[in-house]
């Protein structure tokens, strides 16, 4: 407060000088000086208040009472700091989540698209009418764009995206990054400003990138605009910086760059024939409407639209409808609602803290009893202690806050490392916008008020007699006990539910791992992506022979093998191939293409036949299911098949696979042999003798020097690729737990606190019964038995809850039990070993009593 | 001391203490002590001012920017702090003097009804 002190001293002299004068008079008029300094005195009133009324009148005085409160907070919360923490802590428990789950939810759905109008924005896609389709909604593939944009008069614009990984040369290293292909009016339709930039241009190779590209790679610097960028070898200007706010209109992945479509297809003409396939349908189409176009006109007009390429196109669109849908719009309405959810499940795990910290500050409460009625006697009025308490449990809040935005802070780096490890890094940024804080500042204020007003209110209830007698007959905590209980016994039984549910996923992993995948995830394979591409990023063709007779140089190594399309990557096990049976309609089956013997390194079983050889050029690989299709009789090997219009001669049967999730169906797949040189990624897989792991590293640094510039992705054993796969589950397991040890720690919270407000509510009690001879453990029993008699009790109403629950799953799930041992019994010794800890500190206090000190009436 | 008698003094009404204070400005700048003695000279010692309340209700007409403080010296040369009425301060006077007239008269007013005037 040293800004206060001029004035503070001015008045101060303004007095002396007053009082000197005075003095003077008054010996003027022949009082000695003592008498005359005693007159003046008398006559200007008691200083102090005089003090403190002009203190009032300069507006000072509610600023110190705060100070002052605060003050005496903190000096409360410092005399019993255990209590203190076991509250910030259960606090900062509920607030931490909290936040977290707001921050992603607030950037996920409360941030809308930042385009302009987001209402007016349609998608067009694909149904497939047929009852058994692959994939019953289809996105738009580029031909199919350029139609309905030359058609469509319902729209003042169309536009189309593709994502696309490309190879960045940049300060003398290659990043492959996220790219959007998109048509060259996208920004425009999109309604996105550029900032800096012009935006695409027509008369250059031209394109956008992204406010975190240019922060991170360009040093945010205003004049790379119209700089060169080397993406796959080929050069482009950058020609603008999108706005920070737009990430793209995916929610998760955001690309780096934007390329418009025709420019890529002119510079990497390989792409075109591509491209120009109509069954390629992986892009996005955002139509904007014309202003003042109903949207079910623009709907009938897309679905007639839809109609005519039926029959123009049918061998790809025969059974294909068009529609529209709004996803901005519901996106937005969706989120809110979603946010709305979450931030109610969040305020019950809130409220379960708040009751937990009144409980705790009840007991407190109780305690203070004595220098409450002390206070009273003073004179201090109830609304002064309220306000006391009340500024205590703010203090209280706020510290929690911290320590929850913190950890909140934590969390949220975790996240992006809990992803699985992808080919494209993904930047998740996250940061607290004004709603997160305001979230925040929301709690404090509601978790004080909701924690803090019964203790403040029961607390400095004017209780005079009782309170300086320290008589325990009338008790504050009377009334509250039974409510409480009833929480803490729902509380341990949420999170026995909890525990039991994460030891059950857990089991369910580990019945997931047994499930038959067609391949053995535990052979000592190590496996990389190879990307690659010429010195300046260019993309080269692969001599992938070449490769695996480097690799296989390595020492340890017993067999190498490169392959286009792997099981449980995620991503290429869409692609397919054309079956034509004499007298049959064509139809779609699963297809890809590998080198010779990748199949018998993932340890694939061939059921009859070989495996592909370097020689098969008119070879392929079939699953059983295939075979069967072709040849219920079981002789497929031998026979020929058209796939994609070339005839091929089956040579091998192999297992079914799950190739793009271990719960795949069993589908009929045929593996062509990938030819040796081409351009793309491709996998290189080793089979090492010892531990795999082992590998990793020098399996990446040789195909990094295999190719000068060539990118390795994603290095890994094939363990890791296929826990990689089970991201899912695994997550699940890990959030199960997460919840269900956030569950247990409240409890324990929870539990410390009623323990403690019971203890300090019968210590009279206990103190007569120990004078009286009665032992300290057969007290302390009786401490625990009633901390351990509510967990019991939540303990057998959670597995109520959760068993019968878990019995209708397992009559769904075949080899999932709810009889695991991780499920029942650990989850179980959990929470009763919980419980102990948390009221043994309580029951401990007994051996703390000095029964003379209580017993003796005041 | 006061010549005055303990039981004739008056207690102050609320809110006349600033009036008065800043009435006694008006002759003039003045320190604490001086606007103290001014008062209760110029009331022939009634009005008795606890002379410490006198600071609450600078520093309020302060605040109100009716009264400005500045360092000068008392009449026996001691350095002292003076008040000076502002030209805020001099029209915020002529309105609580009508006020009070207005009020004073109509307590004279029921207090002393024109016929029992006229009776006495």
């Amino acid at each position: 407060m040293r800004w206060r002190r001029p004035a503070e001293e001015e008045l101060e002299r303004d007095i002396a000088d007053h009082l000197a004068m005075e003095t003077e008079e008054n010996m003027a008029r022949g009082m000695s000086p003592e008498e005359a300094r005693y007159a003046a005195l008398r006559r200007f009133g008691n200083v102090a208040r005089v003090k403190e009324e002009t203190r009032r009148v300069w507006g000072w005085n509610v600023l110190d009472t705060w100070c002052a409160d605060v003050k005496h907070a903190l000096r409360r919360i410092r005399r019993s700091p255990g209590t203190a923490a076991l509250a910030v802590f259960s606090l900062a428990l509920a607030f931490a989540p909290s936040v977290t789950v707001f921050s992603v939810m607030d950037r996920l759905f409360l941030t809308p698209l930042p385009v302009k109008a987001p209402g007016e924005i349609l998608e067009i896609q694909f149904r497939d009418t047929r009852p058994n389709a692959n994939y019953p909604y289809l996105a738009v593939s580029y031909p199919e764009f350029q139609d309905f944009r030359s058609s469509l008069k319902s729209f003042s614009g169309l536009t189309y995206q593709r994502g696309q990984g490309a190879m960045v040369a940049l300060n003398g290293r290659r990043t492959l990054v996220g790219a959007h292909l998109v048509s060259d009016d996208y920004f425009s339709v999109l309604g996105v400003p550029m900032q800096p930039g012009p935006g695409f241009l027509k008369n250059r190779p031209s394109l956008v990138v992204s406010h975190g590209f240019w922060m991170r790679e360009l040093e945010g610097r205003p004049d790379v605009i119209g700089r060169t960028l080397l993406v796959n070898g080929q050069a482009y200007s950058i020609d603008g910086v999108a706005t920070p706010d737009f990430r793209g209109t995916d929610k998760i992945l955001s690309p780096d760059l934007w390329i418009p479509f025709e420019t890529w297809l002119q510079l990497q003409p390989g792409f075109r024939a591509f491209m120009a396939r109509r069954d390629i349908r992986d892009g996005v189409l955002w139509a904007r409407l014309r202003p003042g176009v109903p949207a079910a006109q623009a709907a009938a007009e897309v679905e007639s639209m839809g109609r005519e390429m039926a029959q123009r196109w049918p061998a790809t669109n025969r059974y294909l409808t068009s529609y529209t849908y709004a996803p901005l719009a519901d996106r937005e309405r969706g989120g809110i609602n979603l946010t709305a959810v979450g931030v109610f499940l969040l305020g019950i795990l809130l409220a379960v803290a708040c009751a937990n910290v009144a409980g705790i500050l009840l007991a407190r409460a109780e305690e203070r009893r004595h220098e409450t009625a002390i206070r009273q006697a003073l004179g201090a009025s109830r609304a002064r202690l309220v306000r006391e308490w009340m500024v205590e449990s703010a203090v209280l809040s706020s510290m929690a806050a911290a320590l929850g935005l913190a950890g909140a802070r934590v969390l949220m780096n975790l996240l992006p490392g809990w992803l699985p490890s992808l080919v494209i890094p993904i930047h998740f940024e996250f940061s607290f916008g004004p709603r997160v804080w305001l979230y925040a500042a929301s709690l404090v204020c509601v978790s004080a008020l909701s924690f803090g007003l019964v203790p403040a209110w029961r607390g400095s209830r004017p209780d005079l007699l009782s309170g300086l007698r320290r008589d325990s007959a009338v008790s504050i905590l009377h009334v509250r006990i039974p409510s409480r209980s009833l929480l803490i016994v729902m509380q341990v039984a949420a999170a026995e539910v909890l525990l039991f549910s994460a030891g059950l996923v857990l089991d369910t992993v580990s019945a997931v791992e047994r499930l038959d995948i067609g391949f053995d995830p535990h052979r000592p394979v190590a496996m990389a992506v190879l990307v690659a591409s010429g010195e300046d990023g260019s993309l080269r063709q692969v001599d992938c022979e070449a490769v695996c007779d480097r690799l296989a140089r390595i020492a340890g190594v017993r067999r190498v093998a490169y392959s286009r399309s792997v099981p449980l990557s995620g991503y290429g096990g869409g692609a397919t191939f054309r079956l034509e049976m004499p007298g049959q309609e064509p139809r779609e089956v699963m297809g890809g293409s590998a080198g010779p013997a990748f199949l018998s390194i993932l340890g694939v079983r061939m059921l009859s036949g070989r495996d592909l050889q370097a020689a098969d050029q008119h070879a392929v690989l079939v699953n059983v299911t295939m075979a069967r299709l072709l040849d219920p009789a079981g002789n497929a090997v031998g026979r020929e098949v058209r796939l994609d219009g070339a005839v091929k001669q089956i040579v091998g049967v192999f297992q079914d696979t799950a190739w793009n999730s271990v719960y795949d169906p069993p589908r009929p797949r045929a593996i062509a042999l990938a030819p040796a040189r081409s351009g793309g990624d491709t996998t290189f897989a080793v089979e090492v003798a010892g531990n795999p792991s082992a590998y990793v590293k020098v399996l990446r640094n040789e195909l990094a020097a295999a190719q000068l510039g060539a990118a390795v992705l994603s290095s890994k054993t094939l363990w890791q690729h296929y826990q990689d796969s089970l991201f899912v589950e695994r997550t699940a397991t890990r959030l199960f737990y997460a919840l269900g040890l956030l569950a247990l720690l409240l409890t324990v919270s929870g539990l410390h606190g009623i323990t403690a407000a019971l203890f300090a509510r019968r210590s009279r009690e206990f103190a007569i019964r120990l004078a009286l001879g009665a032992a300290p453990r057969q007290i302390m029993g009786t401490v625990l038995a009633s901390g351990l008699r509510l967990a019991a009790g939540g303990l057998v109403l959670g597995l109520a809850i959760a068993f019968p629950g878990a019995l209708s799953v397992a009559s769904r799930l075949p080899g999932f039990s709810p009889w695991s041992a991780p499920g029942l019994g650990l989850s179980s010794a959990i929470v009763m070993v919980a419980a102990v800890a948390a009221a043994v500190q309580p029951a401990r206090r007994v051996l703390s009593i000095q029964p003379g000190d209580i017993v003796r009436a005041e | 001391m006061s010549t005055c008698d303990e039981k004739e003094r008056v207690e102050f009404l609320q809110g006349t203490l600033d009036m008065l204070v800043l009435r006694t400005l008006l002759l003039g700048p003045a320190h604490g002590h001086a606007i103290a003695h001014a008062i209760e000279r110029n009331s022939d010692d009634v009005l008795q001012v606890e002379q410490g309340s006198l600071y609450p209700a600078l520093h309020r007409l302060i605040r109100r920017g009716w009264v400005q403080a500045e360092e000068g010296l008392s009449e026996n040369n001691r350095r002292a702090k003076f008040y000076r009425l502002t030209a805020k301060g001099r029209k915020q006077l002529a309105i609580e003097n009508t006020r009070w007239e207005k009020f004073a008269g109509a307590i004279a007013r029921i207090m002393r009804p024109a016929e029992q005037m006229a009776d006495l």
